[in-house]
């Protein structure tokens, strides 16, 4: 039970060239292989043929590590809810399908080749304050700070995020926000990031903003693309406590 | 300290001051609807409302307010300019060839995707509405007032009657306040969301009351002209307590 | 020995603040060991220099442990001791490993929880608030601390944001999107290493004080492992080419609890974390050849094989036993699914006896990632696991400051062979890393640094070209190769030479044929691969080209070193030396040690080493989970 599947992936040499949309069919998918390896066969086959194969990331395969990430006929990480553009399988389609992919499209990621891309910039806004200061060898005892069960729990939700960067890529202001408050939201449930908090809002949204993200309208796109289901409710908690921040700190 | 313009201008403080003037002028809407729904009871009761207000500390508070509403508007109108265009211009230069929606507990809609336009579409529309009513502009409306010297009430019934026995006008008014219900419909959750005033429990029950606002001033503010419309008074008759005015205390057309 | 460590960190020579910042440490990778080793030298004052392959260093592989990370904290109160975390380590690791180092990794167990927690890991927690434990293969204490099912990934995310943290103090520098692919030695000690920027082709030289890997393991050598495709042993193999001893190479585990191959073209297999056996049965229907559906099969003619043979563990025996035993099965014909090559998770019990919610609490996103994986609902259908490559305990010889046969080159994490022996329990490759990065390198690598003198090194320096022109050599051998298949089909048939020869049961003809078979594939691959496009771009097929290149060597030298110990341990089993009941067989009096292969410049004749082990705590027994 093979699938033939019509194919419009972006094509794009390097950073500044022209980029365009390339057709491909693939005649043999097995509809139990995944939405990459079936990348990964068209690049044998490309190969073969002695053409570039289609550059795209990946690494853990199995929807933790955020390296994968593909804008598949217009939604960030393709049709499913909950998953990663690696652990989509082609059973979700039919023979005869047409998918276009692009690649995330952001001035905050700018394109590396084909489907890849920059997602640096998400580092930076984790430099700038998204972390406990805790030097190795200073902790106190684990269990000397109780954390109720529900908060650690909402916190674990935050914390859950992947760095995918689908929610920059799906969001129609390519608003980093639901990203950034996820971190923020985590280490400000947490007693542990309470030393630091008001200067880790204020930092992280200035560098966010630095980073040529868009602002965040509400569309909730991002929570929706999420493969972590990461709640605009991060973003709510992270407006408040930057306005705590901005109208408090001294 | 962070400084006071760095925090307005940063994304998180943009969406504050969106929020917070857009919910002064959804107040406000709120009220000039619950007003204007006087019509309903004729011209007496709304032009003795209207002359209420005129009223209100010492004439001060219509002036105040309109300039508070002034300003909130302009602020609402450039920031979300700031954010829906300029913004999102710089941060996605390359918009995709193909665009979908991912469904689930994504909230974007056409509402919220067309902010910019039925806020335009808004800005557009208040600079004539005033004209209109406020000011007098529209030639076919005469401002009359009516009753006694010392006490003279402005005839703005009449204005409104007038402007809306034309079909033209009507059709104008129908489709921005539409436009007014597309923008409220996302903008009114979105506000709170802004101020970061929500919370898993109560906002299904903040986007239900978002929603039902929205929808309940549409249908007031499209019933109004759709109504006044269909139960025009007979004009050829002149109106019988309509006096030409000694004075004209606000220096309007006659 | 229990007070060794102590005692080597209160004699062991330090370098004084003024001058940390005077040495320059290329860290290369930023898993638990490296992301850690990075964050806590750049703390101290060093200069680093940190490399990983990803975009960014949050996606090291250690992101995707699922299970937990040990340690001896009992908070539990049900009798664990750093002691007894130590014995069932080196008693999982079938007496393999070296009793000192194992010690230490004990005593530092205890650190990493309270470093973790410090730094904002939402570890599961009770509801009184204290953190929560669960139990895991080969431990009948409940040690393990986990974030949901996404241990590794908090971990990794902790240690990644303490690097962050020293990146925006300028201390550490990242390199991302950085392939290593030499080391340079000055004098006899690595100062440098070579890299290609994957993104721009450019082939960099990098001169430094010290050296540190922290690349993971190589368990993609199988093709279809539970690693992430980037996986790689390049770094570690290049390292040996030019003079680090190899340790145990053949040390691989294979761990039970994976979702079962799908078709031809998979890329990868998932694991499910371990934990699942906490609750999950694991059974085969009683007769060869039923193909009825599962909840057909009525419960008497179902075989618990695991609690019928090991009562006292269960189903939480440790990986090599539990796959061996899945194997044994399937060979009998009692497997289940497609080709017959898998067994039975069943939850059905466990949903009962504590409720659909609470089984949802516990292991949801597992039970939702086999979902989209397999189509079956495991609420309602036993999941079907089988076995697969998931782990390497062998890996660069280490001493015990962590540094290799090349001085100045240290390895830490699953690079290294050092705490596991043949078999790693689960939970304790997160600590061994954090061990290894947080608490360990910090000393060590003091100590080296005090105690030689370093010239400084330049690089421009002869060695630094001599490298670089080895590895421009290297890539340009590459892609003028103009053949006939692609890199993937190579790695594929190599895949399957290890699978089936130096995979779960391993025996001397299999063994001899595998290491005959992978020297011709390697010519093969030299002959007739086809690598596209050019050096100077991003070009992923020729990133794995090179990585491919070095697995046809490494999988030969596993081969022999598998051919070499004739004996089973841990996860090595050579069907020639078992018990009646089938379990492995060990030949202490031959083999109760470490075996380190040195480079000789052909991979048809590595030279063997033997590090021998000496028991002082522990006496090496039978190893027992009846
Ligand atoms: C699916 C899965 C689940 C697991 N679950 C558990 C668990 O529950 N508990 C447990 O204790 N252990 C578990 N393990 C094992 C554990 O995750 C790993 O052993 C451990 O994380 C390895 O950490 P590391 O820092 O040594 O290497 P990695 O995390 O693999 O990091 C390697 C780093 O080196 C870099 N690198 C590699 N090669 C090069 C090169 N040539 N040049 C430059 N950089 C390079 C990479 O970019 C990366 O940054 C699991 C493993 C897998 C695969
Ligand atoms: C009576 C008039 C108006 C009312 C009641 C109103 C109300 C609102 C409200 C409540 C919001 C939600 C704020 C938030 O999300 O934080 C909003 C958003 C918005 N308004 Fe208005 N508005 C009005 C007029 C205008 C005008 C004239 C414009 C101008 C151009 C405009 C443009 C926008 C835009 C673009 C947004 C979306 C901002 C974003 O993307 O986040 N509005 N409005
Ligand atoms: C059917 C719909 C409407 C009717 C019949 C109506 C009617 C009127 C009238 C009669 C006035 C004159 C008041 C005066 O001069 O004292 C007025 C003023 C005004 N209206 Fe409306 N209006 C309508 C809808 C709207 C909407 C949707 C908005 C906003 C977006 C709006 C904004 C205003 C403003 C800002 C003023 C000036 C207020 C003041 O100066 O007191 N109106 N309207
Ligand atoms: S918030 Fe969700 S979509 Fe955004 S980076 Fe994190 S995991 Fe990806
Ligand atoms: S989609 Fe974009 S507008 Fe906000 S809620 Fe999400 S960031
Ligand atoms: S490749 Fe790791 S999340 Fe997709």
């Amino acid at each position: 039970m093979s699938m033939v599947i019509n194919l419009r992936i972006w094509r794009q040499a390097s950073k500044d060239a022209q980029g365009q949309l390339v057709s491909y069919t693939m005649k043999n998918v097995s509809p139990d292989i995944s939405f990459l390896e079936m990348l990964d066969q068209l690049n044998d086959q490309l190969i073969k043929e002695g053409k570039d194969p289609v550059a795209f990331d990946s690494d853990c395969r199995e929807g933790i590590c955020g390296t994968c990430g593909l804008v598949i006929d217009g939604v960030a990480h393709g049709p499913r809810r909950g998953c990663t553009t690696c652990e989509l399988r082609m059973r979700h389609y039919k023979s005869g399908d047409t998918i276009t992919i692009e690649p995330f499209r952001a001035e905050g990621f700018p394109i590396i080749k084909d489907l890849v891309v920059n997602r640096s910039a998400f580092d930076r806004i984790i430099q700038s304050g998204g972390y406990v200061a805790a030097n190795a060898g200073s902790a106190p005892d684990g269990n000397a700070i109780p954390i109720g069960k529900d908060i650690a729990e909402e916190a674990m939700d935050a914390a859950a995020c992947i760095g995918c960067g689908a929610c920059v890529a799906a969001c129609p202001n390519a608003s980093a926000s639901l990203f950034t408050s996820a971190k923020i939201s985590q280490l400000a449930l947490l007693p542990q990031g309470h030393a630091e908090r008001q200067n880790r809002v204020l930092n992280m949204v200035a560098q966010m903003d630095a980073e040529n993200f868009g602002d965040c309208s509400n569309h909730a796109e991002c929570e929706a693309v999420c493969p972590k289901s990461i709640s605009i409710q991060t973003i709510a908690r992270m407006r408040r406590e930057y306005m705590a921040a901005a109208l408090t700190k001294h | 300290m962070p400084h006071l313009s760095a925090i307005l201008n940063s994304s998180v403080g943009k969406k504050f001051l969106q929020a917070i003037t857009g919910l002064g002028l959804f107040v406000f809407v709120i009220g000039h609807l619950i007003g204007n729904l006087l019509l309903l009871l004729g011209a007496d009761a709304f032009n003795h409302y209207a002359k209420f207000l005129e009223e209100l500390g010492h004439g001060m508070l219509v002036p105040a307010a309109d300039f508070g509403l002034l300003m909130f508007f302009l602020v609402h109108a450039v920031t979300g300019f700031r954010v829906a265009v300029l913004d999102r211009g710089r941060a996605r230069p390359v918009g995709y060839q193909k665009t979908g929606n991912a469904g689930g507990r994504s909230r974007k809609s056409i509402a919220s995707m067309s902010m910019i336009v039925t806020g335009v579409l808004l800005l557009i529309f208040v600079p004539v509405h005033l004209a209109n009513f406020k000011y007098g502009a529209f030639p076919a409306a005469p401002l009359g007032y009516y009753g006694p010297q010392e006490n003279q009430i402005r005839d703005l019934y009449t204005v409104v009657e007038h402007l809306f026995a034309d079909p033209f006008w009507v059709g104008f008014y129908v489709v921005v306040m539409v436009a007014l219900g597309f923008h409220l419909w996302h903008g009114v959750w979105s506000a709170f969301q802004s101020l970061g005033a929500t919370h898993p429990r109560w906002m299904p029950f903040l986007t239900l009351i978002g929603h039902g606002f929205a929808v309940l001033l549409a249908i007031g503010f499209v019933y109004l002209p759709i109504y006044m419309n269909l139960n025009q008074r007979n004009f050829d008759q002149p109106a019988p307590p309509v006096t030409t005015p000694a004075a004209n205390p606000t220096g309007g057309p006659q | 020995m229990a007070d060794k460590w102590t005692y080597f960190k209160s004699h062991a020579k330090l370098v004084s603040p003024a001058n940390k910042r005077k040495f320059k440490i290329l860290v290369v990778g930023t898993g638990l060991a490296g992301g850690a080793a990075a964050a806590s030298l750049g703390e101290l004052g060093y200069q680093v220099h940190c490399f990983c392959l990803q975009d960014s260093a949050r996606r090291a592989h250690s992101v995707a442990a699922q299970g937990g990370i040990n340690a001896a904290k009992n908070y539990q109160n049900d009798g664990d001791s750093v002691f007894r975390l130590f014995y069932d380590t080196v008693k999982g690791g079938d007496f393999r490993s070296r009793e000192a180092n194992v010690y230490r990794l004990a005593e530092l167990s205890v650190n990493i929880i309270d470093q973790c927690v410090a730094q904002g890991v939402p570890f599961a927690r009770e509801y009184g608030g204290h953190l929560a434990n669960r139990s895991f293969g080969g431990a009948q204490v409940s040690r393990t601390f986990y974030a949901r099912g996404q241990t590794g990934q908090q971990l990794l995310l902790g240690a990644y944001g303490s690097l962050m943290r020293q990146v925006h103090a300028k201390t550490v520098e990242m390199h991302e999107r950085h392939e290593l692919l030499d080391i340079v030695l000055v004098d006899g000690h690595a100062r440098g290493i070579i890299c290609r920027n994957l993104v721009t082709g450019e082939i960099e030289r990098h001169a430094g004080d010290a050296v540190l890997l922290c690349t993971g393991g190589y368990s993609t050598v199988f093709y279809l492992s539970t690693n992430a495709v980037n996986c790689n042993a390049t770094a570690i193999w290049r390292a040996h080419k030019r003079g680090a001893l190899f340790a145990n190479p053949c040390f691989t585990q294979i761990h039970p609890t994976c979702i079962p191959q799908l078709g031809d073209e998979q890329s990868k297999l998932t694991l499910m974390s371990e934990s699942l056996r906490n609750d999950g049965r694991v059974w085969v229907p009683a007769k060869a050849d039923d193909t009825r559906p599962p909840a057909q099969i009525p419960e008497g003619e179902r075989d618990y094989f695991l609690e019928r043979r090991y009562p006292a563990f269960g189903n939480l025996v440790p990986r090599d036993i539990a796959s061996r035993a899945a194997k044994h099965e399937c060979d009998d014909g009692k497997g289940v699914g497609p080709g017959k090559r898998s067994v039975y998770l069943d939850f059905a019990q466990a949903i009962v006896r504590l409720g659909h919610t609470t089984v949802e609490q516990r292991y949801g996103n597992l039970f939702a990632m086999y979902d989209e994986i397999t189509g079956d609902d495991p609420y309602h259908t036993p999941m079907r696991i089988y076995p697969a490559p998931h782990y390497t305990m062998g890996g660069l010889w280490v001493d015990y400051h962590l540094q290799s046969t090349i001085p100045g080159l240290f390895v830490l994490g699953e690079a290294n062979f050092s705490d596991h022996g043949a078999n790693r329990l689960g939970a304790s490759a997160l600590m061994q890393g954090l061990a290894d990065g947080y608490f360990v390198i910090p000393y060590t690598l003091g100590d080296y640094l005090a105690s030689h003198k370093h010239k400084p090194v330049d690089k421009d320096g002869p060695a630094f070209f001599e490298a670089k022109d080895n590895v421009t050599g290297n890539i340009k051998r590459l892609l003028d190769n103009k053949g006939s298949r692609t890199v993937r089909e190579i790695h594929w048939d190599l895949g399957r030479i290890m699978w089936n020869k130096v995979g779960m049961a391993r025996d001397e003809a299999g063994l001899k044929s595998a290491i005959d078979e992978i020297a011709r594939l390697r010519d093969e691959f030299w002959s007739n691969v086809k690598v596209s496009g050019t050096g100077e771009q991003l070009n992923k097929d020729l990133e794995f080209a090179g990585r491919v290149a070095d697995f046809l060597e490494l999988g030969e030298l596993m081969a022999r070193d598998a051919l070499t110990r004739e004996e089973s341990c841990g996860g090595h089993f050579r069907t020639e030396y078992q018990t009646e009941e089938g379990e492995a067989r060990r030949q202490d009096d031959k083999f109760m040690c470490a075996q380190a292969w040195e480079w000789t410049g052909d991979a048809k004749n590595p030279k063997l080493h033997r590090e021998e082990l000496t028991f002082e705590e522990v006496s090496p027994g039978q190893r027992s989970y009846k």
